[in-house]
């Protein structure tokens, strides 16, 4: 029986990030740990912080509306669409991810 | 003074209190012991005559103080004179209540006094009744009443009020009664006057819940005294101790540094403080003495210092490159998170196909009066690693309806692609597939479980199968189960062309058939007991495919039989023992898979490899074939001969049934054309004709209609798979009476009518096609099919 190749999953991750990033229109990606610090970032410094402060208190405030309205439901991801660009925030156990991207406009 | 009662009762009452006093005197047990005692007199006892002891005297009580000072004086400083304090009177009211109550004796003076007339409470009682009646019936007469309703109220009020003391309430109180009464325009008053005896007070009180109180109280926070001195010497030392430290320490730790070192500075401070702090005052001297310690101490500890600033930085260094770690460690956690992010980028980058599939229908069809339609392309799915794999084989999953396996190999066999895989795609995600399992041998054919969608079979070139368990990334557990086959003599000794799940056996295992180029079909099973300790995959023979040609001397001169080499593999999707194999000599053989070596019927099919096999998703008896000698054909199992034969003039690939209609079809060409037919609309020719991939380049191999979308999934040469959207035209579901889609058992019926409906008028002496026009195959034709598969 011959071995079949798997592949590791930091690399998977890593790929994971390259694809969402090459997609049409993503600005940028940032992943936030539960304190809300930015752990991985494509975007500079200051507004990645930025971001992950801002999100880290919609997730809160989310999350908190949701569980009362409803405790066994909980937050899937959020999205949040602008006049500039639309963010997408998804919440896992511990950590966030976002991304920044124009949608394309017919 | 000596108290003294009223003279006339002095005497005898004397003489009677002695009597008693003698009494008592004499007794003494204290009342116990009664014994007879002669009375004894004194000798000055008073004497008495009969009558004058029966006389009752009579004994009062007075409130008059003697002993009490009637004419005390008090100095007053504002007069200058002493003035008499006015008597003030020792009673103390302990209880008043004024009663209403007369004896009856005095009733007859109290009556003289009292203005009103009295009558008994029965009485009264029904006056005050009439008197209600009558106010209620002439309210807005009441002047009439007023004169009766005074005396009556009199009366009532006589009754209340008799009493002594009550004298002023109870003329009071009539008074009031009677001044409400003679107005009786300003107030209407339905109610019954309040008195004592009729109003009672009524009050209620909620229960109150007891109040509890409840407290939490967290763990404070560890907390740490600290004491130090600071002075403007301490501070300046500080500064002078930084500037010293600073050029040595160099730029990286420079600002990590200051801190540092006034923090060690701080800390030594902290040690020294309390050691100075003691309640003990101290003379200059002992102070001096520690001052000089405690330079001394902070030079040592200077040195100390540096070192442990090098030390600190390099800790903080570590902790740091520890939390990236475990942060890291977190990033690879977050496959999942990633896959949902994708597919929402996914869903903005293709925002507009999305909602083409779901809600662009094609107007123009309405206007095309031959019944045409056509076929929007939507999603693309291309992965990297598989540009150069053909793709071998669709499956769609029944019970998730955007997901598919796709298999990738290779059907150039002069060149064969060794390699393979099997990849999962969703229609969320045309960017990269869900699931990827890579496979060293090509991979023909893939088969998604009916129910189990997370079962596929894969059948491979080399003729080895394995199904795949599709596990959820839980855990980031990419990695899916296989299951493979074991065995080296039950197995396909040429690639395997096709697989199909069957019903789950008794024991509720899943089970596949697959049929390869050795013309054997093998039924699968989970093998638990295998010598390896590892399950594996059972396969027991169903049936070998020997062709109805007479045996063939080999080279040595032994006669063996030929045996059809299997294309195709399809199913009956009701009776599940029933399956029809496609052969590539072009035959179609029927076969049961409870009796495995006779067939229950032969179809000479086709002049060329059979490409593609499926029965009828309605029609019990009706399936489709096509091959590569430009055909394609529907037969009526009890037919040898085609119903409908369909002649392209290219060579058709693939073809199947549309899951909602009985009489849809479609089918790939070798020039890269999709046909879409509707027998039910025309039955010549296709409704729709459309070029998917760029011609004589790109070979669609596979067609597989979505069982819940109206969608068509291409797979080519290249690796790609394209999905197309059909328009309303070729997807015309039948209408019920009142225009509603027909749904269910109706729409079944139908369609098996639409399709009998069509049998038979294939049936007529007026065919459309001429299906005799086709040769039966002989033995030569078989051996210049042979050799002509030997060369390819």
């Amino acid at each position: 029986m011959s071995r079949y190749p798997k592949y590791s999953e930091s690399n998977e991750v890593e790929e994971a990030i390259k694809r969402i990033l090459s997609h049409k229109g993503v600005v940028g990606l940032v992943v936030i740990n539960h304190e809300g610090i930015p752990i991985k970032s494509t975007m500079e410094n200051a507004l990645s912080v930025q971001y992950a402060a801002q999100v880290t208190q919609l997730l809160d405030k989310s999350r908190s509306m949701i569980k009362e309205l409803d405790s066994n439901n909980d937050l899937t991801f959020i999205r949040l669409r602008t006049k500039k660009h639309e963010v997408l925030v998804c919440p896992e156990k511990d950590y966030a991810m976002i991304v920044i991207q124009n949608p394309t406009e017919s | 003074m000596p108290p003294k009662g009223p003279k006339g009762a002095g005497g005898g009452g004397g003489g009677g209190k002695r009597r008693g006093k003698g009494r008592r005197d004499d007794d003494e047990y204290g009342g116990y012991a009664r014994k007879e005692q002669q009375l004894s007199k004194p000798p000055d006892q008073e004497k008495l005559t009969e009558t004058q002891m029966k006389q009752d005297v009579q004994r009062y009580l007075v409130t008059l103080d003697p002993t009490v000072v009637r004419d005390r004086v008090r100095w007053d400083f504002n007069e200058r004179a002493y003035l008499i304090v006015p008597y003030q009177d020792e009673t103390i009211t302990l209880f008043h209540m004024d009663s209403k109550l007369v004896h009856k004796d005095h009733a007859e003076e109290f009556k003289k006094t009292y203005p009103y007339p009295m009558v008994p409470r029965k009485q009264a009682k029904q006056l005050d009744k009439q008197l209600q009646e009558s106010y209620k019936k002439t309210e807005p007469a009441p002047a009439p009443v007023t004169a009766a309703a005074p005396p009556t109220t009199e009366a009532q009020a006589s009754v209340d009020a008799e009493g002594e003391g009550e004298e002023k309430k109870s003329d009071a109180k009539p008074e009031e009664e009677e001044e409400e009464k003679e107005e009786p325009k300003e107030v209407t008053r339905q109610t019954k006057f309040l008195n004592q005896f009729d109003y009672s007070d009524r009050s209620t009180q909620t229960y109150n819940n007891p109040l509890r109180e409840h407290v939490c109280q967290t763990q404070p926070p560890p907390r740490s005294n600290y004491k130090d001195y600071c002075n403007a010497w301490i501070i300046y030392d500080a500064y002078e101790n930084d500037v010293e430290n600073r050029p040595k320490q160099g730029k990286q730790h420079g600002g990590g540094a200051e801190l540092g070192a006034i923090g060690e500075e701080l800390g030594e401070q902290v040690a020294g403080a309390p050691a100075g702090e003691d309640g003990n005052p101290q003379t200059p001297e002992k102070e001096k003495e520690k001052k000089e310690k405690k330079e001394a101490v902070r030079k040592e500890r200077d040195k100390e210092g540096k070192i442990h600033e090098k030390e600190r930085v390099r800790m903080r260094k570590a902790s740091v490159l520890e939390g990236q770690a475990a942060q890291e460690a977190a990033l690879n956690k977050s496959a999942e998170g990633l896959k949902i992010l994708e597919r929402l980028v996914m869903q903005n980058v293709h925002h507009e196909v999305l909602f083409d599939f779901k809600y662009y229908e094609d107007a123009s069809d309405e206007f095309r009066e031959t019944g045409e339609g056509t076929i929007l392309p939507l999603w693309k799915f291309a992965y990297d690693r598989a540009k150069r794999l053909h793709v071998t084989g669709i499956s769609w999953s029944q019970s998730e309806p955007d997901m598919f396996a796709v298999s990738y190999g290779s059907f150039s066999f002069t060149h064969p692609i060794t390699d393979g895989m099997v990849l999962v795609w969703s229609l969320r995600n045309p960017a990269f597939p869900e699931q990827i399992w890579v496979s060293p041998r090509g991979c023909m054919c893939v088969a998604v479980h009916p129910e189990a969608n997370c079962l596929v079979a894969v059948g491979m070139y080399d003729g080895n199968v394995a199904m795949i368990q599709l596990k959820p990334d839980e855990d980031n557990a990419t990695s899916s189960v296989v299951l493979k086959n074991v065995h080296v003599i039950q197995k396909h000794r040429s690639p395997i062309w096709s697989v199909k799940w069957g019903e789950d056996d008794m024991d509720g295992d899943p089970n596949f058939y697959s049929c390869g180029l050795d013309g054997r079909i093998i039924h699968w099973t989970i093998d638990t007991s295998d010598s390896n300790g590892v399950g594996g995959l059972g396969g027991t023979e169903i049936c070998i495919l020997h062709l109805p040609v007479a045996p063939v001397t080999g080279p040595d001169g032994t006669s063996y039989k030929l045996f059809g080499c299997a294309r195709v593999l399809a199913f009956h999707p009701k009776e599940k023992t029933t399956f029809l194999v496609g052969t590539a000599e072009g035959n179609i053989f029927r076969c049961s898979s409870l009796y495995g070596s006779r067939f229950q019927q032969i179809y000479n099919a086709h002049f060329l490899p059979v490409a593609a096999l499926e029965w009828n998703y309605y029609h019990k008896d009706v399936f489709i074939s096509c091959s590569e000698d430009w055909t394609i054909k529907i037969w009526d199992k009890k037919d040898p001969e085609p119903m409908y034969v369909f002649e392209i003039g290219v060579a058709i690939l693939d073809c199947c049934w549309a899951p909602y209609s009985s009489t849809v079809f479609a089918a790939v060409t070798e020039e890269g054309k999709t046909l879409v037919y509707d027998l039910n609309v025309n039955k010549e020719k296709p409704i729709c004709c459309q070029q998917i991939v760029t011609k004589k380049k790109v070979k669609p191999h596979r067609i597989q209609f979505n069982p819940y979308y109206p969608i068509l999934c291409v797979g080519d040469d290249r690796g790609q798979l394209t999905t197309l959207k059909l328009s309303p035209n070729l997807r015309i579901l039948p209408k019920d009476s009142r225009g509603a889609p027909m749904e269910g058992d109706s729409k079944i019926t139908f369609e098996i009518g639409k399709m009998a409906k069509l049998l038979s008028l294939v049936r007529d002496p007026e065919s459309i096609t001429n299906p005799k026009s086709l040769a039966r195959p002989d033995e030569k034709q078989v051996k210049i099919v042979l050799s002509a598969m030997g060369k390819k």
